[in-house]
């Protein structure tokens, strides 16, 4: 419910969230970089200069003046030189051919430029890059060298045509340049060197440009491509942000409800007005035991047995009609911190049924949470120790979680299991359910199926101790566990051959459980009769056709009971002290009592055992002997905490607090 | 119908009335109201809600019923002065069993039920006085079930109160099982509300035999041969139903032997009926609708979304949230397929977590103080100041589509005071088909036109004929052809546009058209406004808050007819949008070419391609991908789904694989769990455009090759092992798939973005330049 409470946003609402304003930023930041990669010249106008324009400042107005021809500012500057060549200069004179079409200014205006220092920079529109080529010929006044690229030529020439002169321009090597491939004849404008009268200098630098138009590679055209991408990138990082920016918030907002881990001490009781209680079945649904049901339109306390004292339901109550009232303390539950460790043995945990807890779903998260709680007490492991940090007793729900937990807290941790891993699962009832929580209560780790048979659950327990390669050694039965002047614990343990191994630890978690000790059946039992009295049910289909007795009306009871009803020919009879349900989760009383209904099971209410013979019970009811006839008795009236083990490890029974 | 003010006392002298205290009689007579009817002025109708009971104050009032069986209505009783009729509404969510009205003029009463109980139980009665009024108003509904049952028809008035006396009410939730196949039959059951389903089960498998509804009776025979029950029967909702013990059945029979030839009659005309629909439709691909037939049943609004097109975009549950602050629509849920009256073609429809505006809401039942409430045009919706957050409603909806939201303009829960009745932090809401606007924004917002609101017993084929019988099927084909030439449009518009920019771009790059002059700067010129029109496209939808019509407060109220079904807003500019981007496409080709110069005009150039580059892919994409992806999901799920789901199939897998013979476990090692891993297999499906059930045929027809007819009896659990794999298969590819068709859609706007900023530089230098 806490869960439903709190709606996560969707994906759906949050895809657009943020994306105008990564939209925005990709397009400032695409204006900028562009703004960085053509300068304001080119951001502005068709493009940008190459170098020797950049440097010599022409600017706009240089060339672009009205009235006058492109070519004639070219020549303002240049002086004219005719092509050398007859053709270029036939064209060029029916005005077909111009500076231009050779040197496109903003487009293609590539060259190289030959310092004094012998460094040559090869250039393009927009880019230079020097090229680390030291030229064997060393200018003596910085020049510049136009190299023309092929694509401005291919308008008349086709170089793969045989015989086409353009070919003889070209270097080798470089057809992966395609249009961008430099040629390299420098000779088209040879009059305007003879007039100058430096040939030497001018075959020196042509042969130079020719040597670094070898070795680099036009790089020029698309620079502006990078830039975009860039800020494309950007908008989707700051969409994305945005998101992440939400979702976290979001978290922030509505913070995991606490898992319970600590049952309460005393005896508690919701009590209900029932003039203002609203019938609203809040306080039904926040119980996580189905101790409360709505009926008349009011809420009742319907199984008090089964009440933890938590107070759930009196935080859920809308109006305030339902207060927790405090009672008699509990006086069979050792005694623990808030965060299980145990009040009288410091450093000695307690998790899982010992603790008075029930559920499977409660001992995964006390497992959990007191190996995180004692995570925090131990000191940094010194090098080289070989010294258990942490023993956990028990390889149960939360014994394993506990190990899980260990492993996550990178503790050296080990498991010692008198039988197997999750015996207790193992003693189920075959498919039973394991579930039915109806409050969100959130379970550490990752243990818990929404809902399962046991075999399951034991599945999926089995695959997790294997992926995590949890330390868990079977078969091995703690008896004392000891508490060492340093602090630390030393354990000893019996395996099945009756050797006994010791262990060292820092940290000791208890889990495990109370199966080992049912409630037993204080009656007289003949000797021949007790091979027919269980205490725990593995499999229902070895009853099959026999007549067996159940005693007891808890969850197991009645999950056995059932589970018994289903096998062909099987008579159940359950005798229960009481009359009608006190405690169980409403599933099973409502199943069970469609099957009392039905006649699949007989149910023998205000009824007590007195006595099991073989092949028979004496069973009590108002007064009168009833003997019933069946073949197995099915004792399921609970379990005490191991008192005897648990004070040899030094924890001590609570005395009542009224005689404190 | 008039209504004068004030209650008179005289109601109170009613006996199911008699014990309430002054307390409670105040709280009631707040509650209630006075009608004056005219002679022949009906109270109200077989099938109407019914949560209030009447007291008859001066005239009288006949009740009348169509009877199981029969087709003509015969008269129950005649309420006089001082007489109370319209008990069935003690019974939670039911409707009237019968149909009251004027037999002269009359002035009658009208209490609210829940009130009354509330208030009887909040009041100082005594717990024996509560019970027995109870105990009377329910014995009052229980005749009437009884009496307009196919049991009424034939028994006498004495026997059909031995009968009574010998009843039980029964009550069940939905899901719970009401007897099993095998029980001993201890009684029958006459259904006075809800729907009970019948179903046959062997080894694990089961088959619906049909369902029962209020005045069906079930188990009857099995009753009276003393046999055990040969069907099971599990409640599809809340199930009321009256008990009547074997014993008194028998002797009503014994009494009058024609009881058993009319109930005969009626279970095998009504079997015969439905048997034909199911198994009609069993046998095609739309058994889906009968997996969860009470809700297409109750439902008078369901938002259903068409999978074959929904590009999964989430306006809808976007537009929700703009409108509401939380979105009440989550597009996660079960997946039908159904063949709808209005085209009757069959589609893949999605049931997302959304109000379904049941005729009988659950949630309203349940509220404590009220809240919710119902327009008269049938939306439940809830006044969220009356709300105590106590979640009472979010948990009697059986499909999740109430949610806690906090509550509008509270304060932090740490200011907030201590706990009293409304102000708790966290108020429920849900879907109110957007009751103070014209239309539902998810409807409006669909830029595919995918969301319908449907009321699934007359809009889908089969329900329709399965409870209103066979018969023509409304609306025609018209909205079938109109969207398909609308597609047909389109493919025309697309494959042009295609044409012209490909035209364009060769006389671009030929050197013919230059873009400072002629008609290469025409096109851009004629571009410019193009792309602003573009652009607008983005910014209209998202201002769904802004543009969405809001209705007029007074009008709502009278307005009783249904309104013509709401259609997308957005959906017919998304084909704008598509047409003229084409359009601008292949001006802009004609104009720039390909650009990538290294200047303002060759960026923009670049960043156009892209966006138009998207924006091709995006219609490709938005006119296969959903077909492909509805192939293979069973469910639908949010991008934010998939890892979990991942893991959950993965454990379905495992259990499903548990306890099965060595068999299967060995092909579940060699052939399935690899199958299920392979790296691209999810492409394969894809691409080879098969549907899960085809690929699963495959799967077991590998297995067949493979087995060569070996292990017949140990192939238990594979079919379940075949199931799980192929979805695990399917998973990658949904994940893919998914993200291609959402992915698309940030990218367009960002570009869209940087597009529109460099064009603005652009057209300043063309203007400010002249170059």
């Amino acid at each position: 419910m806490k869960l439903r409470a709190a709606p996560r946003t969707s994906s759906d609402v949050l895809l657009g969230r943020g994306l105008w304003l990564g939209a925005a930023v990709a397009a400032v930041a695409a204006v900028a970089g562009l703004g960085w990669a053509l300068g304001p010249q080119g951001l502005w106008g068709p493009g940008p200069q190459s170098r020797p324009h950049a440097r010599a400042a022409v600017g706009c107005s240089g060339c672009h003046q009205s009235g006058a021809s492109i070519a004639d500012s070219c020549v303002s500057c240049h002086g004219p030189h005719p092509s050398a060549r007859p053709a270029h200069r036939a064209l060029a004179q029916r005005g077909q051919l111009g500076c231009a079409t050779c040197h496109a200014a903003h487009t293609a205006d590539e060259g190289v430029a030959l310092l004094t220092d012998g460094r040559a920079i090869r250039y393009g529109t927009g880019w230079e890059t020097d090229t680390g080529v030291v030229t064997r010929y060393v200018a003596p006044t910085a020049v510049n060298v136009p190299l023309v690229p092929l694509a401005a030529c291919t308008r008349c020439h086709d170089p793969s045509r045989p015989g086409d002169p353009i070919a003889a321009c070209l270097l080798a090597g470089q057809e992966g340049l395609g249009d961008a491939r430099p040629t390299v004849c420098f000779d088209e404008h040879r009059p305007v060197a003879t007039t100058r009268g430096d040939r030497p200098a001018r075959d020196g630098a042509w042969e130079a440009a020719r040597e670094v138009a070898a070795t680099v590679p036009a790089g020029g055209r698309g620079r502006t491509a990078p830039w975009l991408v860039g800020a494309f990138g950007l908008g989707l990082v700051v969409w994305g942000s945005q998101r992440a920016l939400w979702r976290l918030r979001e978290r922030r907002r509505a913070p995991a409800p606490e898992p319970v881990v600590r049952p309460s001490d005393v005896v508690r009781l919701p009590q209900i007005d029932t003039t203002t209680c609203l019938g609203c079945y809040a306080c039904v649904d926040a119980c996580p035991y189905d101790v409360l049901e709505v009926r008349r339109f009011v809420a009742v306390v319907a199984r008090p047995d089964d009440c933890c004292g938590l107070t759930l339901c009196e935080q859920h109550c809308p109006n305030g009609s339902l207060v927790v009232r405090e009672g008699e303390p509990v006086d069979d539950r050792p005694r623990v911190t808030d965060t299980l460790e145990s009040v009288d043995v410091p450093g000695l945990y307690l998790a899982g049924d010992l603790t008075g807890l029930p559920l499977i779903k409660n001992a995964i998260n006390q497992g959990a949470m007191a190996v995180r709680a004692l995570a925090k007490t131990l000191p940094k492991k010194p090098d080289g120790s070989s010294r258990l940090q942490l023993l956990i007793v028990g390889a149960g729900p939360a014994g394993i979680s506990a190990a899980l937990a260990a492993r996550e807290q990178g503790l050296a941790a080990m498991v010692l299991e008198q039988s197997t891993v999750a015996a207790s699962i193992r003693s189920f009832p075959r498919g039973k359910l394991v579930f039915d929580q109806p409050l969100g209560v959130p379970v550490v780790g990752e243990l818990w199926l929404e809902e399962a048979t046991k075999e399951e659950l034991l599945a999926k327990w089995l695959r997790i101790v294997r992926r995590h390669e949890l330390r868990i050694r079977e078969g091995l039965r703690v008896t004392a566990i000891e508490r060492g002047s340093g602090g630390e614990f030393r354990i000893t343990a019996l395996d099945p051959e009756g050797n006994e191994q010791r262990f060292e630890a820092e940290r000791v978690v208890l889990a495990s459980g109370r199966r080992g000790s049912p409630r037993r059946l204080e009656v007289p039992v003949d000797p021949d009769a007790e091979a027919q009295v269980y205490y725990s049910l593995a499999d229902a289909r070895s009853f099959a056709g026999q007549r067996v007795l159940v005693v007891g009306l808890g969850d197991s009871a009645m999950e056995a009971a059932l589970a018994l009803g289903r096998q062909p020919d099987t008579r159940v009879t359950i005798v229960h002290r009481g009359d009608g349900f006190r405690r169980g989760k409403a599933r099973n009383i409502s199943e069970l009592s469609r099957a009392v209904e039905a006649g699949r099971i007989e149910l023998r209410q205000n009824s007590v055992v007195r006595r099991v013979r073989r092949g028979l019970v004496e069973v009590e009811r108002n007064g009168a002997l009833d003997e019933l006839a069946c073949d197995a008795v099915l004792v399921q009236i609970g379990a005490l905490p191991p008192w005897s083990f648990l004070e040899r490890a030094g924890v001590r029974r609570p005395t009542p607090r009224s005689s404190e | 119908m008039t209504e004068p003010a004030g209650i008179p006392d005289e109601v109170f002298a009613s006996p199911l009335l008699r014990s309430l205290d002054e307390r409670a009689r105040r709280d009631v007579a707040r509650a209630s109201r006075v009608l004056e009817l005219g002679a022949g002025e009906p109270a109200y109708g077989v099938g109407d809600r019914a949560d209030t009971l009447f007291v008859v104050l001066r005239g009288s009032v006949r009740l009348e019923a169509v009877r199981r069986g029969e087709d003509r209505a015969s008269t129950m009783r005649v309420a006089r002065r001082g007489d109370s009729f319209g008990e069935e509404a003690t019974v939670p969510g039911a409707s009237r069993l019968l149909s009251a009205w004027a037999d002269e003029p009359a002035t009658i009463a009208e209490v609210p039920v829940t009130v009354l109980q509330r208030a009887r139980v909040r009041g100082g009665a005594t717990a024996d006085s509560v019970e027995r009024d109870e105990r009377a108003a329910l014995r009052a509904a229980a005749r009437d079930v009884l009496d307009s049952s196919a049991l009424g028809r034939e028994l006498g008035r004495d026997e059909l109160d031995m009968l009574l006396d010998r009843a039980e009410w029964k009550h069940h939730r939905r899901g719970e099982r009401v007897f099993s196949q095998g029980d001993d039959a201890p009684f029958a059951l006459v259904i006075a509300g809800g729907l009970l389903q019948l179903q046959s089960e062997h080894d694990g498998r089961v088959r619906v035999c049909g369902y029962l509804a209020r005045g069906d009776v079930a188990g009857d025979d099995d009753v009276l041969a003393g046999r055990k029950h040969s069907l099971s029967a599990v409640a599809q909702g809340d199930l009321f139903a009256l008990a009547l013990p074997r014993a008194a059945l028998q002797s009503a029979v014994d009494r009058c032997p024609a009881l058993l030839a009319g109930l005969g009659r009626v279970a095998v005309e009504r079997g015969e009926a439905q048997a034909g629909i199911v198994g009609e439709f069993e046998r095609g691909a739309t058994q889906h609708v009968f997996r969860d037939l009470y809700r297409l049943q109750v439902a008078r609004s369901l938002l259903v979304i068409e999978q074959d097109s929904c590009v999964r975009c989430g306006h809808c549950a976007w537009a929700c949230a703009e409108t509401h602050g939380e979105s009440h629509l989550v597009r996660r849920g079960d997946k039908i397929v159904t063949q709808l009256s209005s085209t009757g073609a069959p589609a893949s429809l999605l049931l997302p977590n959304s109000c379904q505006h049941c005729e009988s809401a659950a949630c309203m039942v349940d509220c404590p103080t009220g809240a919710i409430g119902r327009e008269p045009r049938g939306e439940v919706f809830i006044r969220a100041e009356l709300c105590t957050g106590c979640a009472a409603c979010v948990r009697a909806c059986p499909w999740d589509n109430v949610q806690m939201v906090p509550r509008p303009g509270a304060p932090p829960a740490a200011a907030r005071a201590e706990t009293a009745v409304g102000t708790s932090a966290l108020v429920a809401a849900k879907c109110d088909l957007c009751r103070d606007w014209q239309a539902p924004a998810c409807v409006s917002a669909c830029p595919t036109g995918s969301i319908l609101r449907v009321d699934p017993s007359r809009d889908f084929s089969e329900l329709a004929a399965l409870f209103h019988g066979p018969g023509p099927t409304a609306g025609g084909g018209a909205p079938g052809r109109t969207e398909k030439r609308r597609a047909r449009a389109l493919t025309l518009a697309s494959g042009l546009g295609l044409v012209l920019v490909g035209l364009g771009l060769g006389l671009q790059q030929a050197g013919v058209v230059e873009p400072s002059r002629g008609v290469g700067l025409l096109a851009g010129v004629v571009a410019l406004p193009a792309c602003l029109v573009l652009a607008g496209y983005g910014f209209f939808k998202r201002g769904v808050r802004r543009w969405l019509p809001r209705r007029e407060r007074g009008l709502r109220a009278t307005l009783a007819e249904r309104a013509p079904a709401p259609r997308s807003r957005v959906a017919p500019q998304l084909d704008v949008h598509v047409v003229l981007g084409l359009a601008t496409l292949a001006l802009g080709a004609l104009h720039g070419g390909f650009g990538g110069r290294p200047s303002t005009s060759g960026a923009l150039g670049l960043v156009f391609w892209a966006l138009s580059l998207t924006g091709l892919v995006g219609i490709a994409a938005y006119r296969t991908l959903p077909r492909w992806l509805t192939r293979i999901e069973r469910r639908g799920l949010l991008p934010e789904d998939f890892p979990r789901e991942r893991e959950r199939v993965f454990d379905r897998l495992y259990r499903a694989a548990s306890g099965k013979s060595e068999l299967v476990k060995v092909l579940a090692e060699r052939l399935l769990l690899p199958y299920a891993r392979s790296p691209l297999g999810w492409l394969g499906l894809v691409l080879g455009r098969r549907t899960l059930r085809e690929e699963e045929a495959r799967l077991h027809a590998r297995i067949d090759a493979m087995l060569e007819g070996r292990g017949g009896d140990q192939r238990e659990g594979l079919t379940d092992l075949v199931r799980i794999v192929v979805e695990l298969r399917a998973l990658p590819g949904r994940r893919v798939l998914t993200l291609a068709l959402r992915g698309l859609v940030p990218v367009h706007v960002l570009l869209a973005g940087m597009f529109l900023l460099l064009l603005l530089l652009h057209v300043a230098s063309a203007l400010g330049g002249g170059r």
